[in-house]
């Protein structure tokens, strides 16, 4: 009688090991937020060759918004500070620059920042602590219901605006092409994201360096590219100004995400 | 006994290794039932025979010092010397790849991934390779045929002056030699229910466990899709005195393998159904590897002072062909990677060890080496046809280490021994990048304390405290991008930061002998690293991370009651995390138990089983995988001339995921990009019959 109980108690524990053993693992959960554009932070700025700057208009094709975490790539106090002095690379290699992709919102969208938000989607996000944003710019085209009239069409970007020094004002158009991999690594993003999360996430680009102060249109002397005196200006590929902008519009200091009505985030957006 | 295969065999032999065929005649011509082991220079009874242990069991020199025998891996029957690596306590290896990849380590809470944070020594050689475009510290050890050890012995943990170079978690020392059980040499072969099939011939001089050629081949169709693999070693030693109490000894290997890449697997994936546990993406992964390894050293062993001196050479050639994450980088053409290394490595190393004329005993030991890696490396990706369609990493470069050591052994009390040792190690790296056509140079010196106190208080009881610094020497490929900026695709990572890494280490524990045949040993430790180095098998880089610390303790039993049952278990137990964040260290397992039981004298009915229990594995952004539980059972016989033996892995028919990993893979269109649990899957449920004629 004990020896069969000891066979049980054996059994027993046999099929207690082989069913606790089954391959399972445990996802973080995804959180799912609303995502949309909104053109705030397009104010009008002083260039560092002393022009006034203000757009009217600022299109952009962009898609498949990625958002990173650093995870353990973080820096402690120490060496921030000594990051600050001398920076480092902290980032992962392949995609991953500036952190993991935990968190997507795929497609493709025209956003006319200046116009009313639009609605991109719903994103996609692991629960975790966030430190950035990456993104695609697309060629726009039919695909987002661009026509050929427009004169965004066939172009990454497009905007215009005024430029204004002293008694000077030049009416400037901008189309960016951009060249080799149409992609910003790195944009500001910085939120907890716990499954109890439900703020709505806006897509921001900014005119105006939130770090170093520095201003999207630096190193543009508009009236130096008005070559006929017209007080009009078109900006498009094959020019240096040309390509001023089109890094610009690729640095990940011009653009970030934030949490419009944050309910439960760790973090405020920048 | 006169077995008629044993003409067959010698011919096979002398056909497989013609520079000893003379050696197994004259063993086939001698006496074949006593023969003496020449033991000169090692310290040992040289009227030794068949019957007794070889080895000797010295006492420890720390508590997480472990010493594996011969017996212990003859009885284990492993087809690989990584296999024999989990017959000391809190090791685990996991192949996620086929044979012939090297396997990933965990060791005291650190993922060595491939030898990252594990030192491996073959006969004093560290068979690590810097730089390699695989991760830093690479190690293969298929080249050591598990018949050819003589003993390993793990040094957990940098307490001792000679751990060098990526013994931050740790050392395992290999010395090959003969063991006892075969001495005159043996043929094996091996099937298993999968068809994988193993071959291994041994032969040796005379009965002389020093002096021996050895040859293993494996061909295996693998227990699934793309885990096909041919691989095949061979090693030989001689050792001759030359004066008295000075031995000559050399040591050739040389090894070759095939084998395919099988990739991890979505957990998710199978979970819905559209993937079978051992199934794969089918992404025509593929890999190859050669190596030779030529090393010579006299050795004295005189009364008072043991003296050493090495010269070696390595030639290595790798390529590894592999796609973790389908077309998630590159839509269009797809991830598939080849990444490619080439190394030239030349080293020397000397060590002399006096003991002083005093009533306290003492000896003071000085030594020091140099090692220069040439090495060249590119990373491309590749369409299917393996077509190079992008390169992102063409690089040679001269790595130069140089050592030099000093310590004492010093015992000022019968219940104290103290030894203090110190460390310095210099680098002068030499770096050139093809694509970039840059070249810089850069010097690194890393300074290395250590100390390591054993008390024999009682006959029977030893205590144990130990304090050291290990160390990593950064990666070749950071000195020419130091600066990325983070608004940039790093897909030429830059391997982290060019300096030299590295950590504290302490223990503390207690060795306890209450009864013949009884051993209890009881271990804690404690070791912060400075910067965290993960593997990444995504990019196939290891990735630096930030600060970690690892807090845990490990029990040990042995239990040998009489000459025909031995039994072990031990426990190990680990709280690894990330000093900031708080979060665990990815992969490494909570817990680890693994059981031992020997049954059977030298002769006659014999069999055992090993048991092994790994705990729950926390995954990067904030995921977790189960355990596992994984064990083998064998049952042979061993006759006067042959051995018979079945064995049955992985009895409890687990399904289990080996290797776990967090991140996003794209093999199908309409898949999420968000990373998700990947896995490679260990061998199912496999019967193997391996055959041993002793010669």
């Amino acid at each position: 009688m004990k020896l069969l109980n000891n066979v049980g108690l054996g059994v027993t524990l046999m099929a207690c090991l082989m069913a606790a053993c089954e391959p399972t693992g445990d996802e973080p959960e995804a959180v799912t937020l609303n995502v949309v554009s909104r053109g705030s932070q397009l104010v009008a700025v002083e260039n560092a060759e002393g022009w006034q700057v203000t757009l009217d208009r600022f299109d952009v094709c962009v898609a498949n918004l990625e958002f990173t975490q650093e995870g353990e790539a973080h820096a402690s106090l120490l060496k921030r500070i000594s990051d600050f002095l001398i920076p480092e690379a902290m980032a992962h290699p392949g995609h991953l620059a500036g952190g993991d992709v935990t968190g997507t919102l795929n497609g493709q969208w025209l956003i006319s920042f200046l116009d009313a938000e639009q609605r991109l989607g719903d994103a996609t996000l692991l629960e975790g602590d966030y430190n950035g944003v990456n993104l695609s710019y697309c060629v726009a085209d039919a695909t987002v219901g661009v026509t050929a009239d427009n004169p965004v069409y066939g172009h990454h970007a497009y905007f215009s605006g005024v430029a204004q020094k002293g008694a000077a004002t030049i009416q400037f158009t901008v189309q960016i092409d951009i060249v080799d991999t149409p992609k910003l690594w790195g944009g500001v993003f910085e939120m907890n994201v716990m499954s109890a999360t439900t703020v709505t996430l806006a897509l921001r680009p900014l005119t105006v360096d939130p770090f170093e102060g520095d201003t999207f249109f630096d190193g543009l002397d508009f009236g130096a590219l008005d070559n006929d005196g017209d007080g009009v200006v078109a900006i498009s590929a094959g020019i240096p100004a040309h390509n001023i902008l089109m890094k610009t519009l690729m640095s990940h200091d011009h653009w970030s995400v934030v949490a419009t009505n944050a309910q439960a985030t760790g973090k405020a957006g920048i | 006994m006169n077995l008629p295969v044993r003409p067959f065999v010698m011919a096979v032999l002398s056909v497989l290794m013609p520079c000893t065929a003379g050696a197994v005649q004259s063993v086939a011509e001698g006496d074949e039932s006593d023969v003496a082991i020449d033991l000169d220079g090692y310290g040992f009874d040289d009227t030794a025979t068949f019957e007794s242990e070889v080895v000797s069991q010295k006492l420890p020199v720390t508590a997480g010092e472990t010493q594996v025998t011969s017996k212990q891996i003859a009885r284990r029957m492993p087809l690989c010397t990584d296999e024999a690596l989990t017959l000391s306590s809190g090791i685990t290896v996991v192949q996620h790849g086929a044979e012939g990849k090297g396997h990933q380590l965990f060791l005291r809470g650190f993922d060595a991934a491939h030898g990252s944070d594990v030192e491996v020594t073959l006969d004093g050689v560290s068979l690590n390779e810097p730089s390699n475009i695989h991760g830093s510290g690479y190690l293969d050890l298929y080249g050591i045929i598990p018949e050819t050890i003589r003993k390993m012995t793990v040094h957990k943990g940098p307490f001792l002056p000679e751990q060098g170079n990526f013994a931050t978690g740790g050392t395992v020392a290999f010395e090959l030699g003969i063991p006892e059980a075969y001495a005159n040499g043996l043929l094996r072969t091996e099937v298993d229910t999968f068809g994988r099939t193993r071959v291994v011939g041994v032969a040796t001089r005379d009965g002389d466990a020093s002096r021996f050629a050895a040859v293993d081949g494996v061909v295996d169709p693998g227990f699934g899709p793309d885990r096909d693999a041919v691989r095949t070693s061979a090693l030989a030693k001689y050792s001759i005195p030359v004066k008295s109490a000075v031995r000559f000894e050399t040591l050739a290997l040389g090894q070759l393998a095939d084998f395919s890449s099988p990739g991890t697997m979505a957990l998710q994936d199978v979970d819905d159904g559209k993937k079978g546990f051992y199934d794969t993406y089918s992404t025509r992964g593929h890999g190859a590897m050669r190596r030779a390894l030529l090393q010579s050293s006299i050795k004295g062993d005189r009364a008072l002072t043991d003296w050493g001196w090495q010269l070696y050479g390595i030639r290595r050639s790798f390529r590894l062909e592999d796609n973790y994450t389908g077309h998630l980088l590159y839509p269009a053409e797809g991830d598939l990677r080849r990444q490619q290394h080439d190394a030239f490595t030349v080293g020397s190393q000397v060590h002399m060890t006096h003991r002083a004329k005093t009533s306290q005993p003492f000896s003071v030991s000085v030594g020091g080496g140099w090692r220069s890696d040439r090495i060249a490396q590119a990373e491309h990706q590749i369409n299917a046809r393996g077509r190079i369609w992008q390169t992102s990493l063409s690089a040679t470069a001269t790595l130069h280490h140089l050592y030099a050591l000093t310590g004492l052994a010093w015992s000022p009390f019968s219940w104290m021994t103290l030894q203090p040792s110190v460390r310095i190690d210099g680098a002068l790296y030499e770096v050139r990048d093809g694509l970039a056509d840059q070249h810089g140079t850069q010097r690194f010196l890393n300074l290395s304390p250590r100390i390591a106190t054993a008390f024999p208080v009682l006959e029977k009881l030893q205590l144990f405290v130990a304090f050291g610094k290990g160390f990593r020497l950064p990666e070749a490929r950071p000195i020419l991008n130091a600066r990325d900026p983070e608004d940039v695709n790093l897909s030429r990572y830059s391997g982290g930061t060019a300096a030299v890494s590295g950590g504290y280490a302490s223990e503390a524990g207690v060795q306890w002998q209450p009864a013949d045949g009884l051993k209890l040993k009881l271990a804690g430790y404690l070791t912060i690293m400075q910067k965290e180095m993960v593997f990444d098998h995504v990019s196939g880089t290891n990735l630096e991370k930030n600060r970690s610390r690892r807090a845990g303790s490990e029990l040990e039993i042995a239990f040998d009651p009489s000459a025909w049952l031995s039994t072990a278990v031990d426990a190990t137990v680990v709280w690894a995390r990330f000093v900031e964040s708080g979060n665990p260290i990815p992969g490494v397992p909570l817990f680890l138990v693994n059981m031992r039981t020997h049954i059977g004298k030298p002769r006659g009915p014999h069999g055992g089983f090993d048991v092994r229990v790994v705990g729950p594995r926390s995954l990067p952004h904030g995921a977790s995988t189960n355990g596992y539980v994984w064990g083998i059972i064998r049952s042979g016989w061993r006759f006067e001339r042959f051995d018979v033996t079945a064995l049955a892995e992985n009895i409890f028919f687990q399904r289990i995921m080996a290797g776990a990993y967090h991140f996003a893979s794209q093999f199908d269109d309409a898949e999420s990009a968000l990373p998700k649990i990947h896995y490679a899957a260990a061998r199912p449920f496999t019967v193997r019959l391996a055959l041993t004629i002793f010669l």
